[in-house]
């Protein structure tokens, strides 16, 4: 845990001097819970999913991105890159991330904004700063702040320190979380959380595994910590073609998901758009190929789903 | 009335598009814009032959005149009868106001077209239209104008014809068919109908005449009188007149008509036309009858207006459509196809007006209809036809005419999300939405009482008023505040013609702190004002002595009982004041930011270095324009602009509302205008420290961001637009333009998500808004000028991007799915 304040002085320190990595807060989110929302973007998850449409959230540390169409190919970035990773060409810039260490000189010359840093250090109390300005919104919608990733419970002090600040100032509070956290994150987190907005992917632990990198044990015993504590939870399914939207898995990911009353079921359709979010990062996305269900497709889902007496809802 | 959401649904059951009003929208659509002059010869004709007459009875003659002259049609299909000109899309010409316009295209012999926007053509007989315009010369308004002017201001005035073409900063209202002002339709008129009006007025006339108490010049003041009332009496009979030839031509059409139904439409027609407007509508359908004589009354009177306006449609024809109901007379679909054929007519309207307007308006008629906002009892007046209406405007698809929605707190929630899906399915704009309680607070405050304030409607683009009391309000100046900060950048200088037009304010490159800039900047900014408010106000006074308005004076409630035109005083409160209009608040506002930042606070560059790139219009200087682009923009929730946007735009209202104005002698109202006059005053704009380059458009609308500045979300933008005080007392109009994506629209809870940020919007104390959805060719554009759109977001559960930022594929998946609504 790292604060803003010397942590050796021994001060019991402020819940807005908490330090956390936030790659983007957006606002008027109105996917990510209910009402108009704040959503708070923080970088670091413990899952690699192949399908991850925020690749820039993955790792923990800052990362630059290049947005190719803002480039005016001006050449400043290169000669201000000290390693020189950067190379121009026709495109735009390319990065070698062998070379870069992700410094941010090349973003301060780059005036059109084409080079930014995903992720930045930021302390709690700034953070809710720049919720609490829609606060007109949430409380005419039913709004609050959402925190999603990333993983949430990857920064459990920050978020709580941050959950505390708008509970105190009557903000609603949701995390959206991939479920795997130790129980001292959750302990950390929940006292503070309105709703748990909790993915499931896949049923199988070793099919988990292949595709995110990591078991589902973990996560569907937390699923069940939450639950038991009475805090609403909302369990989203993003539908995979091919990898989890076979009748047969989705089934046994209703199973699990009827397991857990009260819980609600929200299922979000494929979509490909975070492949330019790839390309800004020098990756390769892996899913090129798949295409996002029909509308007849999902309906079937949704009904699926409905036949385990689940309450489900398409989010797109 | 709360209507019940089984109302809501039966309403959306209703096709407005029946054959009929296919047929008739097709027609409208297909026809070609022709430019005639068959109301110039009448009124011309009409004009030799009163030279003896006191200015308002020649008016009076000439509208009469007009009338008998005017063709009477009734088209295939056709069930609400009257045309204003034999063609389907015809625009009079006006040579009254300004026959210079139709001689310079006449002279043209390659140029056909009088207007580049309407494309349309002049009617072939071109002796006829070289004659009457000729006779004109000298004798227009534009011609009494100009010598007002002259006498005023002496040599000078000569600058302002070319003022037109943006040599100074502050443009009067010099020509003559620029539009004044508008009438709104005034339903109360039905009460007695147009017969009882001639009672009326004789009565009235009696009075006058055995008034015994003399007073010195009081004779003369019964004189007139007695003019105005019998130009109302002359003017009711014409118009009763015209609509009884309609129904003589429905009953000779019926005599030979085959087809039995269209038989006894016609049957229906010549009743109709027979009965209104002299009585009172006893029905749904001769209500709207009786509207669209007196909507073409008004046209006739004056093509050169924009409008006029229908006005509180839903509050006027609900007791009518109640009734017919009721009695099982009319269903809500022969309502909604009633409607629809108004739609469909109002289309028709053209307007010829000079090439200044055009590009002000882009052509635009600008007839608004206003729905919702509250009863004199405080309680909400949406009703079954406000539904219908929104119906028929997401049906129907066209154009015109603009639908205004007075919002307020106790309004039917169904109906608001109504209007959020005709947004969406009209693409926008349609219907806006207005803050009911600020337009009753200024009323209230200018005296009107709480029984005529809650009337009010909107008008123009976008001003507000009491149909029955006023008319809209009138522009007689215009100031293009980022022309005046050009002109502060420069020392008094214009650097477009290197004229001093200005005082002397200093070498900004000397100057060492930001308010040094502002000082200069009010210095220049009050003397153009100053300038525009003694000399300007002229010719607005000009046309108000000049012209007579005989229907619209029967319009406005007190013209008669007190015997004056409405151009007089004879409306029931004092005007809302005659408005001076600003352009640019925001762009300045962020050329401030961005000079603040750049030169004061981080010190990055010289106030010199900043002056070089603008000369050069950023060629050269690409780092300076970027970082001025990248300067704190208006839009995104940020103090550092904003509180420069709302101290330039107190400042800038208030240095007006200072000046005296001797035209009323009220002070002047602030109007920041929408239209498109962004494009004109951008033309004679250099380059400017937000990052624009010269000659481009300025922001449009009064609180309109940079386009694509806006990078932090429509909330963002409401905060911005909502920290300054919006309209303050005696201000007009003032509008947020926000881009919506469809899929922000797409299913129930994001509307109500959308309806929870328009009613935040106005708790803040917004006054108005309006949506445009972005389009598929929006994203076309987004793709091929990315730096244009930096602010377009795609959203999606738990992910969002900027759209600019997908790879060409994927911005094509987005494209084809907007066609379908994503």
């Amino acid at each position: 845990m790292s604060t803003a304040r010397d942590g050796l002085t021994g001060k019991p320190e402020e819940p807005g001097d908490v330090l956390g990595t936030v790659f983007n807060i957006q606002r008027y989110s109105i996917q990510d819970g209910p009402g108009i929302r704040t959503t708070v973007f923080l970088k670091g998850c413990p899952l690699r999913c192949a399908w991850c449409s925020n690749p820039e959230s993955q790792n923990s540390r800052p990362e630059i991105a290049h947005r190719d169409s803002l480039c005016t190919k001006c050449g400043l970035c290169v000669t201000a890159c000290k390693v020189r990773a950067i190379s121009l060409d026709d495109k735009g810039v390319s990065i070698n991330r062998q070379l870069c260490t992700n410094c941010g000189e090349c973003v301060k010359v780059c005036i059109p904004g084409a080079l930014k840093v995903f992720g930045e250090t930021m302390s709690a109390g700034e953070v809710f700063r720049q919720i609490k300005k829609d606060a007109d919104f949430y409380r005419e919608s039913g709004g609050g702040v959402t925190v999603s990733g990333g993983e949430p419970l990857s920064q459990p002090d920050f978020v709580a320190s941050l959950f505390k600040l708008c509970r105190d100032n009557g903000i609603n509070t949701c995390i959206e979380t991939c479920g795997l956290a130790s129980v001292e994150a959750l302990e950390k987190v929940l006292p503070y959380t309105s709703l748990v907005l909790f993915d499931i992917k896949l049923s199988e632990p070793e099919a988990h595994r292949k595709w995110t990198g990591r078991s589902n044990e973990e996560i569907i015993r937390n699923l069940g910590l939450i639950v038991k504590k009475g805090i609403p939870v909302i369990i989203r399914i993003p539908l995979i073609p091919g990898i989890n939207d076979s009748d047969e898995e989705l089934k046994n990911i209703a199973h699990i998901a009827a397991g857990f009353p009260p819980v609600r079921v929200n299922i979000l359709p494929y979509h490909k758009f975070g492949m330019g979010k790839y390309q800004m990062l020098d990756r390769k996305y892996y899913l090129e190929e798949l295409n996002t269900q029909t509308d007849t497709e999902v309906q079937k889902d949704k009904r699926l789903f409905e036949s385990f007496g689940l309450v489900c809802e398409v989010v797109a | 009335m709360v209507i019940s959401t089984e109302a809501a649904k039966e309403t959306g059951k209703v096709n407005v598009l029946t054959d009929r009003v296919l047929k008739r929208k097709q027609e409208c659509n297909d026809a070609p814009r022709k430019i005639l002059f068959q109301r110039a010869r009448s009124l011309t004709a009409s004009w030799k032959e009163t030279e003896a007459d006191p200015n308002r009875l020649r008016w009076g003659k000439a509208f009469a005149r007009v009338l008998e002259d005017s063709p009477i049609i009734i088209r295939d299909s056709e069930l609400i009868v009257g045309v204003e000109t034999k063609d389907i899309r015809g625009a009079e010409i006006v040579p009254e106001c300004n026959p210079y316009d139709v001689l310079e295209q006449l002279a043209s012999k390659n140029a056909r077209t009088m207007s580049e926007v309407m494309s349309a053509t002049i009617d072939p007989d071109e002796a006829g239209i070289k004659e009457i315009a000729n006779y004109w010369v000298g004798k227009s308004v534009n011609d009494i104008v100009y010598k007002a002017y002259e006498t005023k201001m002496g040599e000078s005035y000569k600058d302002l014809i070319d003022g037109r073409r943006g040599k100074v900063a502050v443009l009067p209202d010099v020509n003559g068919t620029v539009y004044k002002t508008q009438t709104i339709y005034n339903p109360r008129i039905m009460k007695d109908g147009l017969g009882g009006l001639i009672k009326k007025a004789k009565a009235e006339k009696q009075k006058a005449l055995q008034k015994s108490e003399f007073v010195p010049n009081d004779y003369t003041a019964i004189f007139h009188k007695l003019v105005i009332l019998d130009v109302m009496i002359m003017t009711c009979e014409a118009l009763i007149k015209y609509a009884g030839k309609h129904a003589d031509l429905a009953r000779k059409m019926a005599k030979t008509e085959k087809d039995p139904v269209r038989k006894l439409e016609l049957l229906q027609i010549a009743e109709t036309c027979a009965w209104v407007p002299e009585n009172p509508p006893r029905t749904f359908r001769e209500a709207l009858q009786f509207y669209w004589f007196i909507h073409l009354g008004i046209r006739k009177e004056a093509p050169y207006h924009s409008g006029p306006c229908p006005g509180r449609m839903d509050d006027w024809l609900y007791p009518y459509y109640k009734k017919d109901v009721e009695e099982g007379k009319l269903t809500r679909q022969e309502a909604a196809e009633l409607i629809g054929l108004v739609w469909v007519k109002l289309n028709e309207m053209q307007m010829v007006s000079g090439s200044y307007f055009e590009k002000e308006a882009a052509g635009s008629l600008l007839q608004q209809v206003t729905l919702g906002g509250i009863t004199a009892d405080g309680k909400d007046a949406t009703n079954d036809v406000s539904f219908l209406i929104l119906e028929v405007a997401q049906q129907v698809k066209m154009p015109q005419p603009g639908i205004y929605i007075r919002v307020h707190n106790g309004m039917d929630h169904d109906f608001l999300v109504k209007a959020i899906e005709c947004n969406r399915e009209t693409r926008g704009g349609i219907p806006a939405f207005l803050n009911d309680r600020i337009a009753i607070r200024n009323f209230l405050a200018t005296g009107y009482t709480y029984e005529d304030a809650v009337e009010w409607s909107a008008a123009g683009c976008l001003s507000y008023v009491v149909s029955h009391c006023n008319l809209a309000s009138k522009i007689a100046a215009y100031i293009i505040i980022p022309k005046v900060l050009e002109i502060a950048l420069n020392g008094g200088t214009d650097p477009r013609t290197g004229m001093k037009c200005g005082p002397e304010t200093g070498n900004v490159t000397k100057f060492t702190s930001i308010e040094q800039l502002y000082e200069a900047f009010w210095t220049q900014y009050d003397y153009f004002v100053d300038k525009g408010a003694k000399d300007y106000w002229v010719g607005y006074s000009c046309k108000v002595e000049h012209l007579g308005t005989p229907v619209t004076s029967l319009l406005i409630e007190d013209c008669l009982e007190r015997g004056l035109d409405v151009y007089e005083g004879g409306e029931r409160y004092p005007e809302m004041g005659v408005c001076f209009g600003q352009r640019g608040c925001v762009d300045v506002a962020d050329a401030f930011a961005a000079i603040k930042k750049l030169v004061f606070d981080d010190k990055k560059y010289t106030m010199a270095h900043i002056m070089k790139a603008l000369k050069a219009n950023w060629e050269g200087y690409e780092d300076v324009h970027q970082a001025c682009l990248a300067a704190p923009k208006y839009g995104n929730d940020d103090d550092y602009v904003d509180d420069i946007f709302n101290y330039v735009s107190l400042k800038s209202n208030e240095i007006i509302l200072q000046k005296p104005n001797p035209a009323t002698g009220r002070p002047w109202r602030v109007s920041r205008p929408a239209l498109t006059g962004h494009y004109p005053a951008g033309e004679v704009t250099g380059a400017l420290p937000n990052g624009r380059k010269a000659k481009t458009p300025l922001y449009d609308a009064g609180l309109s961001p940079m386009v694509g500045a806006d990078v932090n979300g429509p909330t963002a933008l409401i905060k911005s637009a909502t920290k300054v005080d919006q309209i303050p007392w005696n201000m007009d109009s003032m509008v947020l333009n926000m881009k919506l994506s469809p899929s922000m629209l797409q299913t129930r809870p994001s509307i109500e998500k959308v309806l929870s940020m328009l009613k935040t919007f106005f708790d803040r104390g917004g006054w108005h808004i309006q949506f445009n959805i972005t389009s598929r060719e929006d994203l076309l554009a987004a793709k091929k000028n990315p730096e244009q759109w930096k602010s377009l977001i795609v959203r999606v559960a738990g992910y969002s991007a900027y759209f600019v930022d997908l790879p060409p594929a994927v911005q094509d998946e987005i494209i084809a799915r907007t066609e379908h609504g994503i």
